[in-house]
């Protein structure tokens, strides 16, 4: 009953994901816009056209055959970015059998059907990484998506996103090979074996540039055996896929930064990084972005140092810090955890809503069309009924390039994708 | 013990409970009190002496010899209580040596006492306090069909006798366990398990009433009974003087725990009883109390999203007895923030209050001590910025049994000294 009082003024949305947008424009009136980039507009509009937000403000004009949503009393804020899940991979998340594994693509496992991904919509996100585990210390290629669930993955995929390597350090690599007897059994292994395999690849790319070269100068070369792994790390090498390096304690985090100095590679981002408050300053010089939680500790020992501070301290030494899920349950609610935020650093609000949409898309490099509220941007948006930071707030509506894919007033089990 | 350690080791103890704060006599005046009953007092006063709470109300006077706490604007909550948790059993989870919950070494564990393993000192005891949940009940796990003897806590003490509510406070049983390579490793056989158990017990009952019966000055075979510890235990749940906490995923789990309490006339809370909602009529008849630790449980593919969210709410409509719990030990101090994700799909604000405070002291029996904040009641005393349910608010002052704790743990010690780091490069 409560819902339906509250959701009473959105009954301009018919049944399915994709009533809107399709012909013509989108209004959405009267809700308060969290732009997060360009600050707050009470009472305003937001003008969407071929999924594209077109205007936004409180002095909008509504075209006369746009569709209305009426979103009077309610707060709008960008669709929420998790750069970091493992969910809709069907259980493929760790190719645990070798602790080098970057020709693990990880699109092969993505299932669009999986319900994890509504649920996530019903938290009002809209894009993710779906990612490599981190059993192996190069783990990966992972898959930029928009939340369109049960979409073919082709449907879901964000053109243009370069791609990311997953790396991990530290006690998880350790336990899962060392427990098997093998290499990595300690960090000095580990990074060991993360330069011999960049080694490997220089060596590879430079056999066949050789034998390209020999080819350019009309010669006959014999023809290198091509090695999937060792083509997909010297796309590494070469910077067309960046690095998310899993990581908790603060040296293993600077001798990772060391080793990309060493091979030039495309550092974009740590992912949980519990102790980079330790070596924020160094960070910040690398120009890593950091994507870690708010409050988990104690788990394991390398993370008995974490601090829920971290996030704002991390914020206040200039790093581009996301707050990443990697959990389908904490996924749902990445607006809850942005508000701890408040609580624990006393970071302010735009700050805090930063930290789960235009942060995530910068780490992504998807901030181009995603992570705020601004004309020219994509219409990924999700209305909450009331302050997104609010503890008492949920997402009512969830909106991926101007199409309704959650509805609170419609909601769907798995059984009825 | 060198003497300089035992310098370090009184020094802290000094700085967590100044000796001035013992027996205090302290007036908490101005703020919202927040009774944890349902009754809200606006501006009012908390009288604090020698460890309890002498009066609560508008207009009372305030002794003389009161050091006053201007809490005007502010919100006096009662301490929360976490009704499971393995705090001060485990300092970093995946480390053994640092982890004593879940001794999974036999199918009964009975005869473990929680409260023979707690470290006081465990820092997620430190951690959960300074964020406003100042009693916690303590499993020694959940890994067996039986666990062993929980024990209720006070998040404050150098010892764990003197932080202890109640020691005996409940045997915890869980009826989703199952083994991989041995007996029981089916329902069938945890639930036959756990009836055997009971019948063993019932059977050395007798066997020990006949030897003290029949016993000749230690002469016959009738006097040698050899005692045993777990079978004791469990004889103290079958005369009802000590609950069964009863583990029950799934709904014929519960249908079975439901079914032993009557068979033994057990007094049964239920634990992770994430399927209740397909057994409310059940539950709600037998009177048996449920503690949720299932807020942010992902539903199955064929439940609406929001399931787990609801589920307080829909307890509460059933008529059940009900409390919060994380079931956890590093982020016991999110259980308000369960509380306030129910309140968000439903349930009314003043009965996530009670569920956190008064609720679920009722269940574990320590209402007389704890989850008020009325006269006779342990100072457990929470001053907090704004609705504690909000995310957002901070604890600003923090009395356990009359001592004013300091709002500190190692991880305000941390940002402190890396804060100080990045100030002097």
């Amino acid at each position: 009953m409560r819902r339906s009082v509250l959701i009473a003024t959105i009954v301009t949305l018919a049944a399915t994901h994709a009533i809107v947008g399709d012909c013509g424009d989108v209004a959405i009136r009267g809700g308060t816009i969290l732009t997060v980039t360009r600050g707050t507009i009470e009472n305003g509009t937001i003008l969407i056209s071929d999924g594209t937000i077109v205007a936004v403000g409180s002095e909008v004009a509504v075209p006369p055959d746009a569709d209305v949503i009426d979103a009077t009393g309610k707060w709008l804020m960008p669709g929420i970015i998790d750069a970091h899940a493992h969910i809709a991979l069907d259980g493929d998340i760790n190719e645990w059998t070798s602790p080098v594994t970057p020709h693990m693509d990880m699109a092969s496992a993505v299932a669009p059907d999986d319900y994890a991904i509504y649920q996530a919509l019903a938290g009002g996100v809209t894009s993710t990484k779906l990612m490599h585990g981190s059993a192996n210390v190069i783990g990966g290629v992972s898959v930029t998506v928009k939340l369109r669930w049960g979409r073919p993955l082709s449907e879901m995929l964000i053109e243009g996103a370069r791609p990311q390597m997953k790396m991990a350090l530290g006690e998880n690599p350790k336990r899962i090979h060392g427990g098997k007897n093998r290499a990595p059994a300690t960090r000095p292994a580990e990074f060991a074996t993360i330069r011999q395999s960049f080694i490997d690849a220089q060596e590879y790319a430079e056999k066949w540039q050789r034998y390209e070269s020999r080819v350019a100068d009309g010669e006959d070369p014999r023809r290198p055996k091509r090695d999937l792994k060792l083509e997909v790390l010297a796309t590494v090498l070469d910077g067309d896929i960046a690095i998310d390096c899993h990581g908790y304690s603060a040296h293993e985090l600077v001798t990772m930064m060391e080793i990309a100095d060493e091979f030039d590679l495309s550092l974009a981002a740590f992912s949980h990084a519990l102790e980079a408050y330790k070596v924020a300053d160094r960070i910040a010089d690398h120009g890593v972005s950091v994507q870690t939680h708010t409050d988990w500790w104690g788990y394991k020992w390398e993370a008995y140092d974490a601090i829920p501070y971290q996030p704002a301290m991390l914020l206040h030494a200039g790093i581009n810090t996301t707050i990443i899920s990697d959990s389908g349950d904490v996924m749902r609610r990445l607006n809850r955890e942005a508000a701890k935020l408040i609580k624990y650093g006393g970071i302010d609000r735009d700050a805090a809503l930063a930290m789960i949409t235009i942060n995530a898309a910068r780490a992504l490099e998807i901030d181009d069309r995603t992570g705020s509220i601004e004309v020219g941007k994509d219409a990924d948006l999700a209305i909450f009924d009331r302050d997104p930071l609010d503890s008492f707030s949920k997402c009512v509506m969830t909106l991926i390039e101007g199409e309704v894919w959650f509805d609170i007033d419609n909601v769907r089990t798995a059984l009825q994708l | 013990m060198k003497p300089a350690t035992v310098t370090i080791a009184v020094a802290c103890f000094l700085l967590m409970f100044p000796p001035t704060a013992m027996a205090e006599v302290i007036a908490i005046t101005g703020g919202k009190v927040v009774v944890g009953d349902g009754t809200v007092h606006e501006r009012a006063t908390v009288v604090i002496e020698g460890g309890t709470i002498a009066a609560v109300g508008v207009q009372i006077p305030i002794p003389d010899a009161a050091r006053t706490v201007d809490a005007s604007g502010m919100v006096v909550w009662p301490g929360m209580i976490d009704p499971f948790t393995t705090l001060g059993l485990v300092e970093v989870s995946m480390d053994r040596p640092t982890n004593d919950a879940n001794e999974a070494t036999d199918t009964s564990t009975a005869q473990l006492r929680a409260s023979d393993g707690i470290n006081p000192n465990a820092e997620p005891i430190a951690v959960t306090r300074i964020g406003g949940v100042t009693t916690a009940l303590v499993s020694p796990g959940k890994a067996n069909p039986i666990n062993g003897q929980a024990a209720i806590i006070s998040l404050a003490g150098r010892t764990t006798a003197e932080m202890l509510v109640l020691g005996d406070a409940a045997l915890v049983f869980n009826f989703g366990s199952r083994r991989d390579d041995e007996y029981p490793s089916t329902r069938p056989g945890t639930v036959a398990f756990i009836r055997q158990s009971l019948y063993d017990a019932q059977a050395y009952q007798e066997r020990r009433q006949r030897a003290e019966d029949n016993c000749e000055d230690g002469q016959n075979w009738e006097c040698d009974q050899k005692r045993d510890l777990g079978i004791e235990v469990l004889l103290r749940a079958l005369a009802r003087e000590v609950p069964v906490i009863a583990i029950a995923p799934r709904s014929q789990d519960i249908a079975n725990a439901l079914a032993v309490a009557a068979e033994f006339d057990l007094r049964l809370i239920l634990y992770d009883a994430r399927e209740v909602w397909k057994m409310l009529d059940e539950v709600a008849t037998s009177g048996v109390p449920v503690l949720l630790q299932n807020t942010f449980d992902m539903p199955s593919d064929r439940d609406p999203y929001d399931r787990y969210f609801t589920l307080a709410h829909t307890v509460r409509q059933a008529g059940i007895p009900f409390a919060f719990t994380t079931g956890g030990n590093h982020n016991v101090r999110n259980l308000p923030d369960h509380a306030a994700m129910a309140v968000t799909f439903g349930l009314p604000e003043e009965d996530a209050v009670r569920a956190l405070t008064s609720g679920a002291a009722s269940i574990l029996g320590i209402d007389a001590s704890v989850g008020t904040l009325k006269a006779g009641r342990n100072a457990d005393v929470v001053i907090w910025n704004g609705n504690p349910l909000q995310i957002t608010s901070r604890v600003q002052r923090l009395f356990i049994r009359g001592r004013e704790i300091p709002l500190r743990s190692r991880q305000e010690m941390l940002r402190d000294r890396y804060q100080q780091l990045d100030a002097t490069p």
